[in-house]
């Protein structure tokens, strides 16, 4: 069995699991006009105004890296140190990363210099901090994980998939635990796309969570236990995805949907939104924090863990008035995409 | 539960050229199709010269309405089409729960380079959006999807130049732990002007020819093109009655935590990735090792001493070579064309030549293959590491 010990969220709701938990019970709202780019967009979103990275980590390695990487960074700190492990620095240590848009500002800076000063202009250390496994690499270097360390690459459901990857990894023995990160920033061209295409409550951030097989664990407790996690792609029928991973996760839970407290959903399509409708109670972050693609769902991750823990879940990201049993022991998150492609995690009580 | 997993179909795109037989043909020939750069203006840059995939220019569509796929689409699509062809399996793969496993570091990027230049030329209003719709890099995979009518499930690894090996790696695991019977597999990648001046501005591009191992080696070459693998559960191949191209036995995966271009020196984590993917396999005779073998100073001399580190005093008598000097640096395509031509010198008994080496550097004393030659090959390593420290190996055997 695999057990979730270990969380970060790094969220412009707040950074850390008591800001972020404190700030959504109280309906903190953290949207605002961007800054980041020129006010003639005049849109609103969720921004990180600023991580003081010394904060977490005193590394001057890592002072230029690209804001994806230091949210990153910054995220697993917070769950490594949350599940109180010590022992990263090694082969036995495996780290998964999603990511949707990856370091797109790097990317957009070393290319606008290429296209308008020439070759001769262009800096190198941009380049590699633009490459899509730099947050990765700079986990891996920053916190000495030596075993395998992977970045997926995807839409909404990415964070998720890298959830069941690295459960594979430990449920057939090839580490003993795992660290699952998203992390996302917020760049002009990206943000200009989604907003052009009706996307217009963006976000960003980071959101790590510690895993290990129960077998080794020690202090603490756990935060509850991955059951049932299963992903599924159908581009004509996205519905049909969606079902399909409900359904095998379900079974490799050994439970029924009747037994699911809570669903947390992502997806704003409707077909997906009916399917579970007035049939259990749910609820979304993005109302309050935005949408971080990838991110959101590993936000739902963490935000279920702590439901979990605390016996309640916050009205503020309640997106029904269904009424929520007493005693949540199975919290499902779900991810869809437009394109057909759906992930299901689902979290249960340790008991 | 551990099955069996073979590879039943091959699908090959590099710059000499499309499909297994006019590839193979030209390795064991020793002929380099790396040229001029023409699909971008590379005078301006220290090296000049790539491996283009020339002879592919778009593949057929029958589902797929999107009129503007980038050429890593493209690819990608034509490239798996061959290799379900190959299996045999191309008019029944709708019906079979398949996973999908890809690796690149670019996906669309030629697409998002030219709406970058639009939004520069134009502003931020006027770009196309539909030309960032098959820029992010799991759209080339959703587009196979939706082309082939595929059902099951994908993931896109991103892992710099070992996107490719990690990729048919997991694949292997999967079917192997009994999560599929089936996967289409492999790594692509183009060639963009972004990359060029990237590895430029890190002097990591050669000005003359790409050596690996030589003593005058200094810099790789980057190439494009695609490669896609079968892979299936024996069984279930066997049912199928196909063909059977070989069979992975090993796979091993391990980071060196150490810089985010640059390889550990000492090769030690390469070589426990070496040491995972062997042990994997039962620790078998290896008869021939595709290297990564890019052509700088740094990775070479690294990956000597990882051989020799996971391999030990034997590593010294195993003919070693590495394809890049003819095809280029296919970045999240290369371990996946790698471990098809590690495939196909199992098949043809004979070892690819690493052409363009001429003086043996004491720091890489390794049995470099400089001519192709008739041997006994049965089993294979293929090394592939990447940037930010990613090392993954995989063991490919003759099947029996």
């Amino acid at each position: 069995m695999i057990a979730l010990t270990g969380i970060g969220p790094v969220t412009p709701i707040g950074i850390g699991k008591d800001d972020f938990w404190n700030n959504i019970v109280t309906r903190y709202s953290c949207m605002s006009k961007v800054t980041r780019f020129p006010l003639s967009h005049g849109l609103y979103c969720g921004e990180i105004s600023k991580v003081d990275l010394d904060e977490y980590i005193q590394d001057n390695r890592f002072r230029r890296a690209a804001d994806i990487s230091k949210y990153a960074l910054a995220a697993t700190f917070l769950a490594i140190d949350d599940a109180h492990s010590e022992k990263v620095a090694n082969e036995d240590t495996a780290l998964v990363l999603g990511i949707t848009n990856g370091p797109l500002t790097y990317t957009q800076v070393f290319h606008s210099a290429l296209i308008r000063e020439g070759v001769d202009a262009i800096s190198p250390s941009l380049f590699s901090e633009s490459v899509l496994n730099a947050p990765a690499s700079n986990i891996s270097i920053c916190f000495g994980i030596r075993g395998p360390v992977q970045t997926l690459v995807g839409g909404s459901t990415t964070a998720l998939k890298a959830m069941i990857l690295a459960c594979q990894m430990l449920s057939t023995g090839i580490v003993d635990k795992a660290i699952v990160v998203s992390s996302e920033e917020l760049n002009e061209l990206s943000f200009f796309c989604y907003s052009r295409l009706g996307n217009t409550i963006l976000s960003e951030g980071s959101g790590a969570v510690f895993i290990e097989k129960t077998s080794g664990l020690k202090e603490p407790s756990p935060y509850c236990h991955l059951l049932g996690m299963a992903s599924h792609c159908n581009p004509s029928n996205p519905k049909d995805a969606f079902s399909s991973a409900v359904q095998q996760s379900l079974e490799m839970a050994d439970l029924e949907l009747k037994d699911i407290d809570f669903i947390m959903v992502d997806s704003s399509l409707p077909a997906v939104r009916k399917q579970y409708q007035n049939i259990i109670p749910s609820g979304c972050i993005i109302p309050l924090a935005g949408n971080a693609f990838s991110v959101t769902p590993m936000w739902h991750i963490i935000l279920s863990s702590l439901s979990i823990k605390y016996g309640t879940i916050p009205t503020s990201i309640r997106t029904d008035t269904m009424k929520i049993s007493d005693n949540i022991r199975h919290i499902m998150i779900c991810s869809v995409e437009e394109k057909g492609v759906a992930a299901v995690v689902i979290l249960s009580k340790c008991l | 539960m551990n099955r069996r997993v073979v590879v039943t179909g091959i699908g090959i795109i590099t710059a000499h050229g499309i499909g297994k037989e006019s590839n193979w043909t030209k390795i064991i020939s020793g002929i380099s199709s790396i040229r001029k750069i023409t699909s971008f203006d590379s005078s301006k840059y220290r090296g000049k010269h790539g491996g283009e995939a020339k002879e592919f220019s778009t593949t057929f569509l029958h589902n797929l309405r999107n009129k503007r796929l980038d050429r890593a689409s493209h690819l990608l699509i034509h490239t798996a089409r061959e290799a379900l062809s190959d299996a045999c399996i191309i008019d029944g793969v709708k019906n079979i729960p398949i996973l999908l496993s890809l690796g690149t570091t670019l996906g669309g990027m030629l697409s998002g380079e030219i709406f970058h230049r639009e939004v520069i030329k134009k502003g931020l209003n006027k770009a196309r959006l539909s030309l960032v719709s098959d820029y992010y890099a799991h759209c080339q995979a959703i587009n196979l999807f939706q082309e082939l009518e595929l059902r099951g499930d994908f993931l896109v690894f991103s892992n710099a130049c070992a996107s490719g090996t990690n990729a048919v790696g997991h694949a292997f695991n999967s079917i192997r732990y009994g999560k599929y019977d089936m996967a289409i597999c492999g790594g692509y990648d183009t060639i963009s002007e972004f990359t060029f001046a990237g590895f430029n501005s890190l002097m990591a591009i050669t000005t003359s020819l790409c050596r690996p191992f030589d003593k005058r080696r200094d810099g790789l070459i980057l190439g494009e093109g695609a490669g896609i693998l079968i892979l299936e559960e024996l069984e279930h191949a066997l049912k199928r009655t196909t063909q059977i191209c070989g069979e992975i036995v090993g796979y091993g995966e391990s980071s060196d935590a150490y810089h985010i271009t640059s390889p550990e020196p000492s090769g030690r984590m390469a070589s426990i990735a070496i040491k995972k993917a062997w042990s994997d396999a039962g620790n078998p005779v290896i008869d021939y090792i595709n290297a990564h073998g890019t052509g700088t100073k740094y990775n070479d001399i690294m990956e000597t001493n990882a051989i020799k580190t996971a391999i030990g005093d034997s590593a010294r008598e195993i003919p070693v070579s590495s394809t890049k000097p003819m095809i280029g640096h296919l970045l999240g395509g290369a371990g996946a064309v790698e471990a098809i031509i590690s495939l196909l010198s199992i098949n043809y008994k004979t070892l690819p030549p690493n052409i363009n080496y001429d003086t043996p550097d004491p720091e890489c004393a390794l049995n470099i293959v400089t001519k192709a030659e008739r041997h006994d090959i049965r089993t294979v390593l293929s090394n592939s590491f990447g940037f930010g420290g990613s090392n993954a190996s995989i063991i490919i055997r003759e099947y029996s």
